[in-house]
């Protein structure tokens, strides 16, 4: 059983990225992956059908796809109602997307927190952008945990140049799980696992962009005992996200 | 056959030192069997002592090939570059903006890059780092030297965000004499689009060992969609196409 923390699906014209679910399905086909949490690349609100896209997508494939809404914290407490909306009205969506180099609003900003905390409440986690690139480092998405301590906030494992960051500053909160999707450096998240614990790292792709074959090569190459591997492939992010009584046969069944 | 053209080797102020023998093993296990070396950064920052014992490796192992590393800041900067080639042997220049702090776009490089292209040898940079070698700081680079063979790390670009991509593409299509490693790439749509913007003639394999994983590396080439004629040149037979060129 594999679940991908984190995967994109979108047609955006805006940058020229067309991703429509089939792509992302068949990939994950591909490497063998189960079940992908899926987000756009296009924010809600915006000029593109960020989350009609998603809602689209997700109903299409119900038994693969999960959606987290790509919000954009700049609407205030538009965004806020909309995602509100979203995850109450649609069993499919759970959890919520924060890319901060995609609206320049910094994690710990308050019109972020205001999401964030929302998304603590309607008992869903919010996943970060982060590394590289000054609005998503660590130690901003640390502020904004600390800030929000009732939210499960996922993230990347610090990109190219703040990997070692991504560790402290989970080590600091805990309630920051680290994905290991883009990094290059396997030793980083053997570092992870015994840093935090095994609970605490989630297997993710970034599908279709990251690649899922090398991917998921990128943990088995860390030949962790079979029970690590197994918290780390799926059910890390299935307690996370409430699914694991929906799945059977590898696929998820709603009722 | 597979020719990672990017190892570092030796002992590292940063703690990540490689020896000889722990790079043998390396490439045993991951089935590389030739490699170009160069020296990490050392303790005691004196690179022409770590480009002769890059010269000592390469003059005993006939599948390591030496670059020397030369650092442009210092003041006898272009002497160590010709010492590098001439009298040690080594066939090719490692520029590392990063490590050693300094613009790749700036004139700084200018009395070093003058004996490379005297010389006629390739010069490898590393790309893709904040403020000192972004892929258009590279072009800039590129383009007052076109006619020295430039291979550069990481695809031109580090950044996950994906929004250097686009940076890098326009270097690919505009800057003929720019090869690309594609080390710690994890987008396999950017490996694709990097071929199809260069040419399959100018991507090459290389590793960034010890920074990155030598046996990892591998798989995001394996893994890609691309024709398995073009993993082969990818693999190997461009770097040595390109050191047959440049070979006195």
């Amino acid at each position: 059983m594999i679940i991908d923390a984190h995967a994109h699906s979108d047609e955006y014209e805006a940058l020229g990225w067309y991703d429509p679910p089939e792509k992302v399905i068949k990939l994950m086909d591909e490497a063998g992956i189960d079940i992908a949490v899926v987000t756009t690349y296009s924010e809600e609100p915006g000029p593109a059908p960020s989350l009609s896209n998603l809602e689209q997508y997700v109903a299409k494939y119900p038994d693969r796809l999960i959606g987290f809404p790509r919000m954009n914290p700049r609407y205030g407490q538009e965004a806020v109602d909309i995602f509100e909306r979203a995850i109450k009205n649609n069993k499919h969506m759970r959890g919520l997307k924060l890319h901060p180099i995609s609206n320049a609003v910094k994690p710990f900003a308050p019109f972020s927190l205001q999401l964030i905390r929302k998304a603590g409440e309607l008992g869903v986690p919010v996943f970060f952008h982060c590394g590289d690139r000054a609005l998503a480092q660590p130690f901003q998405i640390g502020k904004a945990a600390e800030k929000c301590p009732d939210t499960t906030i996922i993230c990347h494992m610090g990109g190219y140049f703040h990997a070692e960051d991504s560790i402290s500053v989970a080590q600091k909160h805990d309630n920051i799980v680290l994905d290991t999707s883009s990094t290059p450096y396997l030793d980083i998240i053997r570092k992870a696992i015994e840093v935090l614990g095994p609970e605490r790292v989630v297997f993710a792709t970034d599908n279709p962009a990251g690649d899922p074959i090398s991917e998921l090569e990128k943990i088995r190459m860390l030949e962790l005992p079979r029970e690590v591997e197994d918290r780390i492939l799926w059910k890390n992010i299935a307690e996370i996200l409430n699914i694991e009584s929906l799945i059977h046969n590898q696929r998820l069944v709603w009722t | 056959m597979v020719f990672d053209a990017n190892v570092f080797v030796g002992e590292s102020l940063y703690g990540n030192s490689l020896t000889l023998d722990d790079l043998k093993s390396l490439m045993y296990d991951s089935g590389v069997d030739k490699a170009i070396i160069r020296a990490l950064k050392p303790p005691d920052l004196d690179l022409d002592r770590a480009n002769r014992n890059i010269a000592d490796i390469q003059r005993e192992n006939e599948n390591l090939v030496g670059f020397g590393r030369i650092n442009p800041l210092l003041k006898d900067a272009a002497i160590h570059t010709k010492k590098a080639i001439s009298e040690y042997r080594l066939k090719g220049i490692h520029l590392h903006p990063w490590e050693e702090n300094y613009r790749i776009s700036s004139d700084i490089v200018d009395e070093v890059m003058q004996v490379v292209r005297e010389e006629d040898v390739p010069v490898y940079v590393s790309s893709g780092y904040p403020m000192v070698s972004h892929p258009l700081q590279v072009q800039e680079f590129a383009g007052r030297y076109p006619e020295v063979t430039i291979i550069v790390t990481h695809g031109g670009q580090q950044d996950i965000s994906g929004l250097s991509f686009d940076d890098a593409l326009l270097v690919a299509e505009e800057s003929k004499n720019v090869i690309f490693d594609i080390s710690g790439v994890y987008r396999r749509d950017f490996i694709e689009l990097l071929v199809e913007c260069a040419g399959a003639d100018r991507i090459v394999f290389g590793s960034c060992t010890p920074y990155m994983n030598m046996k990892f590396e591998i798989t995001r080439i394996t893994s890609t969609h691309l024709p398995e004629e073009t993993k082969k040149r990818i693999l190997h037979t461009n770097i040595e196409r390109i050191l047959q060129k440049h070979r006195k």
